[in-house]
């Protein structure tokens, strides 16, 4: 019943997002396609993160490598001919898979212990990724860059958006089902979690590979809209610190709360953010500072309590007439 | 023979400047359980404290020391107070406060790049001073490499004897280990907090200052760089162990400086891999208490 609330707000974005390449400029349509590219990936960080309270800071290294893999394989088919030509979705989707090995690896490391090891392990994981693939890139090929073959903007458009959407319903899905039931018990209380049955380090490990799967899915989309890159253009840190931001600024209520942050913070990006780049993020920087001191539960909890603050004035007044 | 002392003397002075790097995060994460995540931003103002004052008024970088000591160990007061404080007052557990506290680091980190990419721009900088080579054992090393090591050995002892032979180290280290416990006998907690918070970010000035005398390339991102270096020294050594801090960043600094001469690109993940094993089978660390 709450899903027929919300259909016709969900008919809309996807009528829009689909036609946006009609009447959108270029500009506007690229600023649309990063803003599903964040969006997607602080559904994806919300999805692990959010629920457990375990905080990741490897984003950088599972967008990276979706999107170095991405690049490496797209070279060596197309221009070096080394390797057999695959259809991009089938590259992305070993992508994913790889980063699905690799958190999988990471995670049952780290998250048998508890408190910030995890957060530690993570963030050194972005560095040490790029680190291989600057290896791959200068060692052995002896070169500086990777070219990617050219994807005019309407494909990496569709291709972006698609996974976005895709990687959206995954999440939901997940979200929905037990093992996203059993990742928010953890993060409530996970001695409790443990008491009840839950397989809490399994359950932790899967629920962490699953999201870095989704992120390298996104990044390996990511890769068609460059031509030529670079280890330090994949790996930058900024993928790792902005999905936990935007979330944080949505607030970790709902599904949806993180994705209105995603949007908002990434529309402003690109509007103020282009003309007032360093006040812009400074002014981000004191807003997020705030968040986390006096609205834990971000911009989405914050509008809620004033809503349910109004409907109990009104309330109040029509019993007193 | 030569390349193995060569390896062995860089990597002790590696170290030492790497001990310097985590001396500071590691008494703040033992002492208040903030994982201070700005830590390298705060490192990064002590190089561009450093550099103003030599760039500007031709002030020898080994008297703006106390410059950006003094700057940064104020600003630690007051980051603390405006952010950290009420977080610690009303954060339910160790938990939540380490959870919410990241989210502050993130806004710091934000706030403290972009000021400082505001200020001086983001091409990048250096004050480079004692670049003369210096020979130690027939081998060559830059004497600003030595200089940094002797400052590292210095701050360590001055922190040995604050923290083991003086009342305040004493009530540091029982909030460390004991906080409840520390409250009931009457220490101040929020105090002793504080203070740690300022020492950690005086000594993290130290080692910004020095890192833009040895290298030339400090911008304003550099700075997560040194944090990934402290963390990963913090989990090597063992959280809260000041022995642990200085073995650690002597093996991450021969580890480090022995890559670079071997093979530079794969340094990073020899280093992560180091970091793994120890999560594999000691993860409290070399020093670290249960």
């Amino acid at each position: 019943m709450r899903m027929m609330n919300i259909l016709p707000i969900l008919v809309i974005v996807l009528a829009f997002i689909f036609l946006a390449p009609f009447f959108l400029d270029v500009y506007n349509l690229g600023v649309l396609r990063e803003t599903l590219m964040w969006a997607a990936l602080t559904a994806s960080w919300f999805f692990f993160s959010g629920l457990t309270k375990y905080i990741s800071l490897g984003s950088a290294a599972f967008f990276g490598t979706g999107l170095y893999f991405t690049a490496l394989y797209l070279e060596q088919s197309i221009f070096l001919k080394n390797l057999p030509a695959l259809p991009l979705p089938i590259i992305v989707v070993m992508a994913g898979l790889l980063n699905f090995a690799i958190a999988l690896a990471i995670g049952l490391i780290s998250l048998r212990l508890k408190g910030i090891y995890f957060a530690i392990a993570t963030l050194a994981l972005g560095i040490a990724c790029q680190g291989v693939f600057n290896y791959i890139v200068s060692d052995i090929m002896k070169t500086y860059y990777t070219h990617i073959p050219p994807f005019d903007l309407q494909t990496t458009y569709y291709t972006i958006a698609i996974a976005a959407l895709v990687i959206f319903i995954i999440i939901y899905t997940l979200y929905r089902s037990n093992l996203g039931f059993a990742l928010r018990m953890i993060g409530e209380n996970e001695d409790a979690a443990i008491h009840f049955g839950v397989n809490a380090s399994l359950t932790k490990t899967i629920g962490f590979a699953l999201s870095a799967m989704c992120i390298g899915l996104m990044g390996g989309c990511y890769t068609t809209i460059f031509t030529v890159t670079a280890p330090t253009i994949a790996f930058n840190l900024q993928f790792s610190f902005m999905p936990p931001m935007m979330a944080m600024f949505g607030g970790l209520v709902t599904f949806y709360s993180p994705i209105i942050g995603a949007v908002i913070l990434s529309v402003l990006r690109n509007y103020l953010g282009i003309t007032f780049v360093h006040h812009f993020l400074i002014v981000l920087g004191i807003i997020i500072v705030i968040i986390a001191e006096f609205m834990p539960e971000g911009i989405v909890g914050f509008v809620r309590k004033i809503v349910r603050k109004l409907t109990m004035r009104s309330l109040k007044e029509s019993e007193k007439r | 023979m030569a390349r193995l002392l060569d390896i062995a003397i860089g990597g002790v002075l590696f170290g030492a400047l790497y001990a310097l790097i985590a001396v500071g995060l590691n008494l703040q994460y033992g002492v208040t359980r903030i994982l201070n995540l700005a830590y390298g931003e705060i490192l990064l103002i002590g190089s561009y404290i450093t550099y103003i004052f030599f760039k500007d008024f031709r002030i020898n970088p080994l008297l703006t020391l106390i410059f950006s000591g003094l700057v940064t160990s104020v600003l630690g007061i007051l980051i603390h107070v405006i952010t950290f404080r009420r977080l610690v007052l009303s954060a339910a557990s160790a938990e939540e406060l380490e959870f919410r506290s990241l989210f502050v680091c993130f806004g710091l980190i934000l706030l403290i790049q972009n000021l400082l990419a505001h200020i001086f721009g983001v091409t990048p900088i250096g004050t480079p001073y004692l670049m003369e080579g210096v020979e130690i054992f027939g081998e060559r090393f830059k004497m600003n490499t030595v200089v940094a090591a002797i400052l590292s050995a210095v701050v360590n002892a001055i922190m040995y004897t604050l923290l083991r032979f003086t009342k305040f180290g004493l009530a540091m280290r029982a909030t460390a280990e004991e906080p409840v416990g520390a409250q009931i006998i009457g220490i101040n907690i929020l105090k002793i907090h504080i203070a740690s918070f300022s020492v950690g970010c005086l000594t993290a000035a130290l080692a910004g200052s020095m890192i833009s005398m040895i290298y030339s390339n400090v911008t304003p991102y550099t700075g997560t760089i040194y944090t990934v270096i402290a963390l990963i020294i913090l989990v090597l050594g063992g959280r809260g162990s000041f022995i642990g801090s200085i073995v650690g960043g002597l093996i991450i600094g021969c580890a480090y400086y022995a890559m670079i001469r071997v093979r530079a690109s794969l340094a990073d993940p020899v280093i992560y891999i180091l970091l793994i094993i120890m999560l594999l089978v000691r993860p409290r660390g070399l020093f670290g208490r249960q």
